[in-house]
């Protein structure tokens, strides 16, 4: 259900940072982040989808978390054309009462610039990263990709992005996978690949039309109310394949201000009927550049997803439906360059006829007796902080 | 002819005399779009698009190829 957004006040701390200038074509750079995070649902998605379930949702919770992230970027230009990157972060979320979502985060990347031309480049990238909290919900994660960018003569500018992401999540000591009750906590493995085109017609409007693709395989360690819910055997691997479509005009009335509004249709197939939908989105998205190093900007993302195949309530033949809005706001503050404060907002909403209210009868212990995915939520995360970079 | 239709039309052959202005000038426009993606409002523009995402994916909000509908 729709729920007005409760935000707190909130604070962030001063921040440091590390420099260094080194010779022969090498830079380093350091930056160092903190910051105050208040999320008024801290455990959506985190325990599974069932509501009647062990360990489902006992409901909304909010929490306030203090985060502080190091940053660490090494460039070395090998020639005039081709710089080679690497790349580490490492972040601490402290939450004040969730302990489930205790734990941190180890990225690192290895990358590849190599220019041909103007307008003519090929980067690919080797990305890890290392997740840390409970035990079912520790996972590293592997993701090489490829950015190919070629500008025709027209002006037309193409990109191609690729990546693979294999997410393995930690297993029992003798090496079995236990049975999760979510999809979000399985072995995944991923390919997705996404065609971007851009063109500006005239000095203030450009037009962008993207398409992507994707195919995912998801292991079959299922327990039996996940296994239920997909419609597949406890062992059976989800399998996924999905392509989207984008377009969006992006206008620049003058200088300062930069808003686009586009639309985003997409599909995935399934081999489980439970994740088979079409669904198509409302995209607004707008940026203001105030004066002395203050900046807004507002992002809108209103989707409806239909479930054609999804028969959720066996009484009658409609199938699921979903309306999401995920609205952003963030607010930019540069006093000095490597400075910059910000205070940034994300509220998302979901309400579908698949969810705990669309029956109001329950059973015995209290329990929805037909609705049985958590389809109907809303979050509120206000995060304010302060980055130093060099 | 009223009014309104002369505007309409006067409106029609401005625009379409604008489009082929704008499409005769792209034949020589590759440095100019990658000046235009350059801008720093764009720039900026899409440096908090990707740091939002980064952050969103980070905090476990989104998971997997940006679905949540998907996942739970």
């Amino acid at each position: 259900m729709v729920r007005l957004a409760i935000t707190t006040a909130l604070f962030a701390s001063g921040a440091s940072a590390a420099t260094h200038d080194l010779s022969g074509g090498l830079d380093l750079t350091a930056a160092a982040r903190v910051g105050v995070l208040y999320d008024d649902n801290a455990l959506l998605g985190r325990r599974g989808q069932f509501l009647d379930a062990p360990g489902a949702p006992r409901g909304r919770e909010d929490d306030v978390a203090a985060v502080q992230a190091v940053e660490l970027d090494l460039g070395r230009r090998l020639r005039r054309s081709s710089r080679v990157t690497l790349g580490s972060r490492f972040e601490l979320a402290q939450l004040r009462q969730t302990d489930e979502l205790a734990g941190y985060d180890v990225a690192t990347s290895l990358g590849l610039e190599q220019r041909f031309g103007p307008g003519v480049e090929l980067a690919p990238v080797f990305g890890l990263l290392y997740h840390r909290e409970e035990p079912q919900w520790s996972h590293r994660t592997l993701e090489p990709g490829l950015r190919a960018r070629y500008t025709f003569p027209s002006g037309l500018m193409a990109e191609l992005r690729y990546r693979f992401t294999r997410q393995d999540f930690a297993r029992a000591a003798d090496g079995t996978a236990e049975p999760k009750n979510s999809y979000a906590n399985v072995d995944f493995r991923g390919h997705r690949a996404e065609i971007d085109l851009r063109q500006w017609f005239l000095h203030w409007l450009r037009l962008n039309i993207a398409s992507d693709f994707q195919a995912a395989e998801y292991a079959g360690n299922l327990n039996t109310n996940l296994a239920d819910y997909a419609g597949l055997d406890a062992g059976t691997e989800r399998k996924d394949v999905g392509a989207g479509a984008t377009g969006a005009v992006a206008i620049v009335p003058w200088a300062p201000l930069l808003f686009s509004v586009g639309s985003r249709y997409e599909v995935n197939r399934s081999n489980s009927d439970a994740f088979t939908f079409g669904a198509i989105h409302g995209l607004a998205s707008a940026l203001w550049t105030l004066h002395r190093g203050h900046a807004l900007y507002a992002d809108l993302d209103y989707g409806r997803y239909a479930f054609p195949d999804e028969q959720f309530d066996r009484r009658f033949t409609n199938t699921r439906l979903d309306w999401r809005r995920d609205v952003s706001a963030v607010y930019r503050f540069e006093p000095i360059e490597p400075l910059r404060a910000e205070v940034a907002i994300r509220r998302i909403d979901s309400v579908s006829n698949d969810c705990a209210a669309f029956d109001p009868r329950r059973d015995a212990f209290g329990l929805p007796v037909y609705s049985r995915s958590y389809s109907c939520y809303g979050r509120t995360r206000v995060e304010a902080s302060v980055r130093w970079e060099f | 002819m009223p009014w309104w239709r002369r505007a309409g039309n006067a409106a029609f052959a401005a625009a379409l005399l604008a489009a082929l202005g704008a499409s005769s000038c792209a034949g020589a426009s590759a440095t100019r779009t990658l000046l235009r993606e350059s801008s720093p409002i764009v720039r900026s523009h899409q440096q908090i698009r990707e740091e939002l995402a980064a952050r969103d994916a980070a905090s476990g909000l989104i998971l997997k190829g940006g679905c949540p509908v998907c996942q739970w």
